[in-house]
């Protein structure tokens, strides 16, 4: 069994928001323009009908679109809104019935994973196993940036997954825990906003050194350097880079993976996320589940010139599929 | 990026009733990546050449009604989706007048995910060809 490879439609959001594609729309994109078999949605981004409960004709056309276009839905991401209410946080009880809406209408769309947001409590995810039992659906929580995979929090998880014996608990890491440097869009920007070239290609050259990001900061600041070559070597000193071989010791936990990443180039490479040592791991440790891309560059084109993202998902895609060998 | 289409340009007007101007709206559309429920908006400001209407004097109409500020607080399960337009109502008596004027337009919602409220801002030179 190889890995396999999904969209996360959070990558597609100005598209959607845009109304250039709706829902089915985005699904025709996945399986064939990106070539992707499975699907993963925000349930209040791009909802089914509408949310939290469609109508079983809304619920019975989603099944029919990934019929006719081959796709398998995944991963349904939740968001648990503790601060519904001004003033006050909400209780165990009700986030636990946020959580069970979720469920419910994830195994309602035929999901069996939904991925929980890191700022989600451990007691509330414990809370909710029962629920999860009884709708099938496994609950993963998201391992992002600036997160370490063998941080305390991520162990006091595991201990309560181990704790619970349940198997409708997991981890869904992301791929931005394995970012190196800046993406290449975010370097030609700073050129645009005034930066000296010279002085980003030099930055530049000190990220592919792996310099460590606090004494790039500090060369910078000695050079006299301006807010726009700041702004890179901030964002620099902000990676996080993991040593993928962590994800051995995490193995059987992980449920799926969220394909973070900012910029595809021409070539099809990711400029700021390494996947090649990652997706080597997963292989050796024979992982099957999801790799789906995740797309969130949409935020370094603050002009007015557009973003293509189903463009960049493709690219994505044709990198993957490259690296799993499928 | 989706703060910059939070307000289009084209998608502010004068209300004009009986030929007279009651105040202007506009359209305004979720800057965050989802829908929300009604309770999360949790602030909006607007000003007019820096006259200040606050969320006490503004009312949100989405999915054909209208609600005050106050209304909305108590609203979970009444959403404000993603990319659906909600239309803010400023009353100003005679409307946005002839000639160019300054808009700014300052919402905040309440996101869980950050731990509080995040506010976005738009900025408008608007020409008003409808005023008076």
């Amino acid at each position: 069994m190889a890995i396999k490879r999904g969209v996360s439609f959070y990558s597609y959001q100005e598209a959607y928001y845009n109304r250039k594609y709706d829902l089915e729309g985005l699904v025709k994109a996945t399986a064939q323009v990106v070539k992707a078999e499975g699907v993963e949605i925000l349930a209040e981004e791009t909802p089914v009908g509408s949310f939290p409960d469609p109508l079983d004709a809304d619920v019975e056309r989603w099944f029919r679109w990934m019929e006719k276009y081959g796709t398998k839905p995944v991963c349904m991401d939740s968001f648990i809104d503790y601060m519904m209410f001004k003033g006050r946080f909400c209780t165990l009880k009700e986030q636990v019935q946020m959580m069970e809406r979720d469920l419910k209408l994830a195994s309602r769309l035929g999901f069996s994973i939904i991925r929980v947001l890191c700022p989600v409590r451990k007691e509330v995810v414990e809370a909710s196993i029962p629920a999860a039992e009884r709708y099938g659906v496994k609950m993963g929580l998201e391992v992002h940036w600036p997160m370490m995979l063998d941080a305390p929090w991520v162990q006091d998880y595991i201990e309560m997954f181990d704790r619970s014996g349940s198997k409708c608990v997991g981890i869904i890491p992301d791929f931005g825990i394995f970012q190196r440097r800046p993406p290449r869009k975010m370097l030609r920007n700073a050129v645009e906003a005034g930066a000296s070239e010279a002085a980003i290609n030099r930055l530049s050259k000190s990220f592919d050194e792996g310099l460590p990001g606090g004494e790039v900061v500090k060369a910078m600041e000695k050079e006299g350097a301006g807010p726009a070559e700041m702004q890179v070597a901030a964002a620099y000193s902000r990676c996080r880079y993991n040593d993928p071989a962590k994800l051995r010791d995490i193995a059987k936990y992980i449920l799926s993976f969220h394909g973070k990443f900012y910029d595809m180039d021409e070539d099809c490479v990711e400029t700021s996320i390494d996947y090649e040592g990652p997706i080597k791991v997963l292989k050796k440790i024979g992982f099957d589940g999801y790799i789906n891309s995740e797309f969130e560059g949409q935020r370094l084109y603050t002009g007015a010139e557009d973003v293509d993202e189903v463009e960049q998902v493709r690219r994505h895609h044709v990198m993957l599929k490259a690296l799993i060998g499928d | 990026m989706l703060d910059k289409f939070m307000v289009l340009r084209e998608d502010i007007r004068n209300v004009i009733e009986y030929g007279v101007g009651k105040g202007f709206e506009f359209d305004m559309r979720i800057p965050y990546y989802r829908g929300v429920s009604l309770s999360l908006v949790e602030d909006l400001n607007v000003l007019v050449d820096g006259a200040s209407f606050g969320k006490d004097k503004l009312t949100f109409a989405v999915g054909g009604l209208s609600y005050t500020f106050d209304e909305m607080a108590t609203m979970a399960t009444l959403r404000w989706e993603f990319g659906e337009k909600a239309t803010v109502f400023v009353p100003l008596k005679g409307g946005i007048p002839l000639g160019f004027h300054r808009i700014e337009i300052a919402l905040t919602i309440r996101i869980s995910y950050m731990g509080g409220g995040r506010t976005t801002k738009a900025v408008f030179d608007q020409f008003s060809a409808t005023g008076g």
